[in-house]
């Protein structure tokens, strides 16, 4: 059913009002019954951070904390150290309520993304609907406590922006993401080619940077060294927590040839391999002229961000959400290629079972082959919309 | 400002007879600066059994930086090719970029340090000397790669296709199996240098080197072959004659298919000449006893050439590429294949099948002859 606008007035569908509300509940009784599960990583990691933060003082006094080890930015740090003097509910609760908030507003960046192409409230909300329950979504959040929609939620409006063509808000949200987490450079490669489209310029991207001092601030009126923020992220892609493995439950090439083998040599050298290959795409993708229209844009970020996932040493099972995410989207804008949301979260999930259920129900180099299919399947069409051929 | 810039870059400017554009040249040198950024990390890789921490030899140093300036070689031979058959030159630039940033020529150069770019780098300028119609300088291009590797063999069943199509051959079918016999007698040579003659030359000392390291003979040194099924090291002797007997009838059918090919003078696209070329690897290897990880090279490369032309089929070689590497990985790692190579050589041959139930049938519909 089509939106009925008239003038810039919106009346609200019933139907999807109400399917809004039956999802929003779903999806909130989803997670409820999920809410005590306790991840490895909680133990291990979140538990020990909090604690650290609450000894400190907790607050924005909690920043000034030392700690062992910690990987993550301010801006997370933060919402950490502030869930440490909580009073309500405990830790594990009020950290996987933060990551459902966010579920909330990636499932709304979806649902903006959704109707602005298709002008229908009920598609709008069955988008909103498909990212809510998307299971590595829900499993990321509400099973393990884990953070990554916050930046994928970012990413999201990021790309709402960009694709109504306001770059500079869209760079905005990209460098929110970014000061939250590293993973959201795996798809920068497609803000190159948004540059060479002329649809974002240079100095938007000073956004990036611009975000991630902002994000800094709280650590700063701590007291915490200005150089050690900044370099977060050189420690995290030099750090020496994940080089046990070259994949960590990911499906990526390491599950086919070996993820225990040279894994100082390979792990540079797949450094290379990614490189290469995001160089070849981007030069074939910034080289020719073709119509630049959202499925492409989708399928183009998607394939881009596959690449890296797919040929970067360490990665983890969650690394792929921004793929699941934007094969969600993706679906809303050609809807007879449901297999590509479909085989692209059943990868991902695949990683999450694993590690969530210690349950390694088929040999992951199966899902690695699905990835690749998946890869191919995007790089054909890509291929084909920049020869300029129908399919 | 932003506009200018990247119109800049993606604007064709001449430079002698060539028009580039600056994004092409960019591509060009970053290959070279990744390639060997890519090279140095796995520098220092040695054989299974020997110490990592002991110095390199300068010997060996010396061996993969020759394999490395080889793999630049054929990298801009395989760019060169591949805009001579496709017409278009941004393919023949990505080409030169991905084969010198392939993970196989790295490992082959830098790993395995067998100098494998030597040779491939001749099939290739054999290719495209035959493209311009010098049949002398091919014919000693190939006859020289066979002289380095008999890998190079595996080609030998399509050359009275490779050589033959496009100029009339007044039905003397004699003269399309003059190159292949010339081939097969430089094979014999070329594994008598080898193995009878005990050569200081040194690739096939290097070769001589890796073939001490396996310690026992098996009907499959890692290849994903017909071998991995039945299993390697069972009735080796047996298998080994009954294989090698197999592979002779097959060659020979297949030459004669080939030759008849040839005979009729026609003209093939040079679609059904890469097809005719890759079938010929993807089949001898896959059923000949001893191969190695390194077998698969020829039809990796050219796999290649053929993807190019006919981009839907890209999937052959993602996966001969792919299946290389694991073979080759299987060599380096402790404890062999990380699953079982069976798998790896189930997914060949229904790549094999592919090529001729299905390919076969869709690329030999356009041609006129057939």
């Amino acid at each position: 059913m089509q939106a009925k606008e008239t003038g810039k007035k919106l009346h609200i569908d019933p139907e999807a009002l109400l399917l809004f509300l039956l999802i929003t509940a779903v999806g909130c009784y989803v997670r409820f019954v999920m809410r005590n599960i306790v991840a490895g990583d909680y133990k291990m990691f979140f538990e020990p951070w909090v604690a650290t933060l609450r000894q400190a003082g907790g607050g924005i006094k909690g920043l000034a904390a030392e700690f062992e080890y910690v990987d993550y930015t301010t801006p997370y740090l933060t919402i950490l150290s502030f869930i440490s003097i909580c009073p309500f509910l405990n830790t594990l609760l009020l950290m996987k309520m933060v990551s459902i908030a966010f579920d909330f507003s990636a499932a709304f960046a979806v649902m903006a993304i959704v109707y602005d192409r298709t002008r229908s409230q009920k598609s709008a909300v069955l988008g909103y609907g498909a990212l809510l329950l998307c299971p590595t979504v829900i499993a990321n959040s509400a099973m393990w406590a884990q953070c990554d929609i916050i930046f994928t939620s970012f990413v999201l409006w990021s790309l709402f922006f960009m694709l109504r063509k306001k770059p500079a808000i869209s760079m905005v949200f990209y460098g929110i993401a970014f000061a939250f987490k590293l993973q959201t450079f795996f798809l920068l490669p497609l803000y190159v080619i948004f540059w060479m489209k002329g649809r974002v310029k240079l100095k938007h991207f000073l956004f990036v940077p611009l975000m991630y001092l902002v994000g800094m601030i709280p650590a700063l009126i701590a007291g915490r060294d200005f150089w050690e923020l900044l370099t977060v992220y050189f420690f995290q892609a030099g750090g020496l927590m994940d080089i046990y493995a070259l994949s960590h439950k990911f499906p990526n090439i390491y599950q086919l040839f070996g993820t225990d083998a040279f894994l100082i040599e390979y792990a540079d050298a797949g450094i290379y391999v990614t490189l290469a290959a995001l160089m070849a795409e981007l030069y074939l993708f910034a080289r020719k002229q073709y119509a630049f229209h959202e499925a492409l844009i989708l399928r183009m970020g998607m394939l881009l961000t596959m690449t890296v996932v797919f040929f970067l040493p360490h990665m983890h099972e969650r690394y792929a959400i921004l793929v699941d995410v934007l094969a969600v989207v993706y679906y809303f804008f050609e809807k007879d290629k449901l297999y590509v949301p479909v085989l692209t979260v059943l990868c991902s999930f695949a990683g999450y079972t694993v590690y969530l259920a210690q349950n390694n129900i088929l040999p992951m180099a199966v899902y690695t082959l699905i990835f690749l299919y998946l890869m191919l399947d995007h790089g054909r069409y890509v291929a084909c919309m920049v020869r300029g051929e129908k399919r | 400002m932003d506009e200018k810039f990247s119109k800049f870059l993606t604007t064709e400017y001449k430079m002698g007879k060539l028009m580039i554009a600056p994004i092409d040249l960019l591509l060009l040198l970053a290959t070279v600066a990744f390639g060997i950024l890519f090279r140095s990390k796995v520098f220092g890789i040695v054989y299974p059994g020997r110490d990592p921490e002991a110095p390199m030899a300068s010997y060996d140093v010396f061996l993969k930086v020759f394999g490395s300036c080889f793999d630049l070689v054929l990298a801009v031979l395989c760019g060169i090719y591949t805009g001579l058959i496709t017409g278009r030159k941004l393919r023949g630039y990505l080409i030169y970029a991905l084969t010198f940033l392939l993970p196989v020529m790295v490992m082959s150069s830098c790993m395995f340090k067998t100098g494998d770019s030597v040779y491939l780098s001749l099939l290739v300028l054999f290719l495209i000397l035959e493209h311009f119609r010098k049949k002398v300088p091919a014919a000693a291009a190939y006859l020289a790669a066979v002289l380095l590797q008999p890998y190079a063999l595996l080609l030998l069943p399509a050359l009275p296709v490779l050589t033959g199509g496009g100029e009339k051959s007044d039905g003397r079918k004699g003269e399309a199996f003059l190159l292949p016999a010339a081939s097969a007698l430089a094979g014999v040579l070329s594994c008598f240098l080898r193995y009878g003659m005990q050569t200081g030359f040194f690739l096939i000392q290097s070769q001589q080197v890796l073939d001490t390291v396996r310690g026992e003979r098996l009907l499959s040194y890692n290849a994903p072959n017909l071998y991995q099924l039945l299993g390697p090291d069972a009735f080796v002797s047996e298998y080994t004659k009954a294989g090698i007997a197999l592979t002779l009838i097959v060659s020979i059918c297949y030459l004669f298919w080939t030759a008849g090919m040839a005979k009729t003078g026609e003209k093939y696209s040079m679609g059904a000449k890469l097809f005719t070329a890759y079938a010929s690897c993807m089949l001898l290897s896959f059923i000949m006893p001893g191969m190695c990880e390194r077998s698969g090279y020829v039809g990796m490369l050219l796999s290649v050439f053929f993807v190019m032309l006919y981009p839907k089929y890209c999937y052959h070689a993602i996966a001969q590429v792919i299946l290389c590497f694991m073979a080759g990985a299987a060599f380096f790692r402790e404890g062999g294949w990380f699953h079982s190579p069976a798998y790896a050589a189930l997914f060949q041959l229904l790549l094999i099948l592919d090529l001729f139930c299905r390919i076969k049938k869709e690329i030999f519909a356009t041609e006129e002859v057939l």
